[in-house]
């Protein structure tokens, strides 16, 4: 199968003053691939997120998306992220569904542009995607953790992301919804959308990812990476997961 | 004896009054809207406390209006509290505790310097709708035409940052701009505003409309313009009950803003 390189980390440093967050990040994440990341506390996973957005920028070392630095990648909004307790905020944010899976749609708009069809249309199919399509008008504090979840995921969809990052997506949400919301993460992939997302659990990434980043500073694992590999198969993935405090 | 409640709006000072009392109105909650949601209602506050420093420095040095220098510091501090949030090594609100407290404390010793200023000051302190001049009126509607304007061009990446700080980054907002860009809005709206309101009272102006409208349960912008005629109906009731009743205007239009949050809030309860 030939692979489609889309994101690459190539001996990256960072570290905040002089504590080191990650150090020796190496590797690639193919287009379509379904990544789970895991670590302990303060190991880096979020750190990998920002590095991969371009909130933040290597010490050492570069990030590429499809062999671009982060900044010029994200000017197109093709990233899709659901930052940490996202949901728990959106809570309280007096706003409907659909304003706010439509502000996906905003780094695309310039200053004097209103939402065209095509802005629309791609909003209705987010919806439509993420199962929430009768919840456009429903307020987000009137929504379980499950749906406030997915009107995030709707939003990164809205955005024609061709790569969504979760950053513990599940935090707050029953285990009934997060076998939903899984089996929506698995429709989204298998329709050639690029996911990676970070848990602390280490039987989900096991049952859910395809292919598995451990990180504690370093790559624990750094054969976990296999591009390539097929889901609900065991080919290429990591079957060791360390964790050791740094 | 109080004035019949047509009469009072033979007066001059009246038109000026109402027609500047309604500017705030529609552009204080559209401003407010954004602070509260973030949880930054105490900004208002703060900033408004801020001009008065710039009110004292501006009576003491003998400037005519005050009010553009109470302009000048509370832009410059909205910057500088912005600045210091954005590089996080304080607690939002610790920085605006800082800003309050340090403001009123250098507001008092100028006022202190001054002897026999007090009155002038006093009337900043809770507004005094007499000394509105159709040159205030007409700097007040250049700005919120202006503030209106910059609003609803950015409105998207304001909903956006308001909505969440770290996806407006991940899409590539600057979102120091437009933080910048809405203090320092908020901090024009404020001491433009003081005049009418008192700096005291201002804050509230931006907050409780706010507050009232999301008792309603609506979308962002049905909330923002639903505060926006809150807003409108207790400075209008305000201004003419202040004058009718003898009553000092800020005091009666932030009371007004509060019997409709309370309805609001009744209404609210109903609805669920």
């Amino acid at each position: 199968m030939k692979r489609h390189p889309l994101i690459r980390f190539e001996d990256v440093r960072f570290g905040f003053g002089e504590r080191p967050v990650l150090e020796d990040i190496t590797f690639t994440v193919d287009a379509g691939q379904y990544v789970g990341i895991i670590g302990p506390n303060g190991g880096g996973k979020t750190t990998l997120l920002r590095l991969i957005i371009g909130e933040i920028v290597p010490d050492a070392g570069r990030v590429l998306i499809q062999s671009e630095p982060p900044d010029s990648f994200r000017k197109k909004a093709s990233i899709g992220y659901v930052p940490q307790q996202a949901a728990a905020r959106a809570a309280a944010f007096p706003a409907t569904v659909r304003e706010v899976v439509e502000s996906g749609r905003t780094p695309r708009l310039g200053l004097f542009r209103s939402l065209t069809g095509r802005d629309r249309d791609a909003v209705q199919k987010a919806l439509d995607d993420a199962g929430i399509a009768d919840l456009p008008n429903r307020l987000m504090r009137e929504l379980s953790g499950g749906q406030r979840q997915r009107a995030l995921i709707a939003r990164a969809l809205a955005a024609e992301a061709r790569i969504l990052l979760l950053d513990e997506p599940f935090e707050g949400v029953d285990v009934d919804a997060q076998r939903d919301f899984y089996g929506l993460l698995r429709r989204l992939n298998a329709k050639g959308l690029t996911i990676l997302f970070v848990t602390h659990d280490v039987d989900i990434i096991e049952k859910e990812a395809s292919d598995i980043i451990c990180l504690n500073r370093h790559m624990v694992c750094p054969d976990g990476m296999h591009a390539g590999s097929e889901r609900g198969t065991s080919a290429g993935r990591t079957k060791h997961f360390h964790t050791h405090d740094t | 004896m109080t004035p019949d409640v047509l009469d009072i709006f033979s007066y001059g000072f009246m038109h000026r009054a109402l027609l500047a009392g309604l500017l705030i109105g529609v552009v204080a909650p559209v401003i407010g809207t954004f602070l509260v949601v973030r949880r930054y209602a105490i900004m208002a506050d703060t900033l408004a406390h801020v001009s008065l420093v710039g009110v004292a420095a501006s009576i003491l040095g003998g400037l005519t209006n005050p009010v553009y220098g109470a302009a000048a510091v509370s832009v410059l501090a909205s910057i500088g509290i912005e600045e210091l949030r954005a590089r996080g090594r304080l607690f939002g609100e610790s920085v605006l505790a800082l800003f309050l407290s340090g403001s009123l404390a250098i507001a008092v010793i100028l006022v202190g310097l001054g002897r026999g200023l007090n009155v002038n000051f006093t009337q900043y302190l809770f507004g005094s709708i007499t000394t509105v001049t159709w040159t205030n009126v007409a700097v007040l509607a250049g700005f919120v035409t202006l503030a209106l304007m910059l609003v609803a061009v950015t409105y998207r990446r304001l909903f956006l940052i308001a909505f969440d700080e770290d996806l407006a980054r991940a899409g590539g907002i600057r979102v120091r701009v437009y933080n910048a860009m809405q203090m320092a809005l908020a901090a024009l709206a404020i001491s433009l505003s003081i005049q009418i309101v008192g700096a005291l009272l201002i804050g509230a102006l931006m907050v409780i409309p706010v507050l009232a409208a999301m008792q309603l349960r609506r979308s962002f912008l049905a909330t923002m313009v639903i505060a926006v005629g809150f807003s409108l109906v207790s400075v209008a009731v305000g201004l003419v009950a202040s004058v009718a009743l003898d009553l000092a205007s800020g005091g009666t239009i932030v009371l007004t803003a509060l019997i409709l949050f309370m309805a609001s809030l009744l209404v609210g309860k109903k609805q669920t």
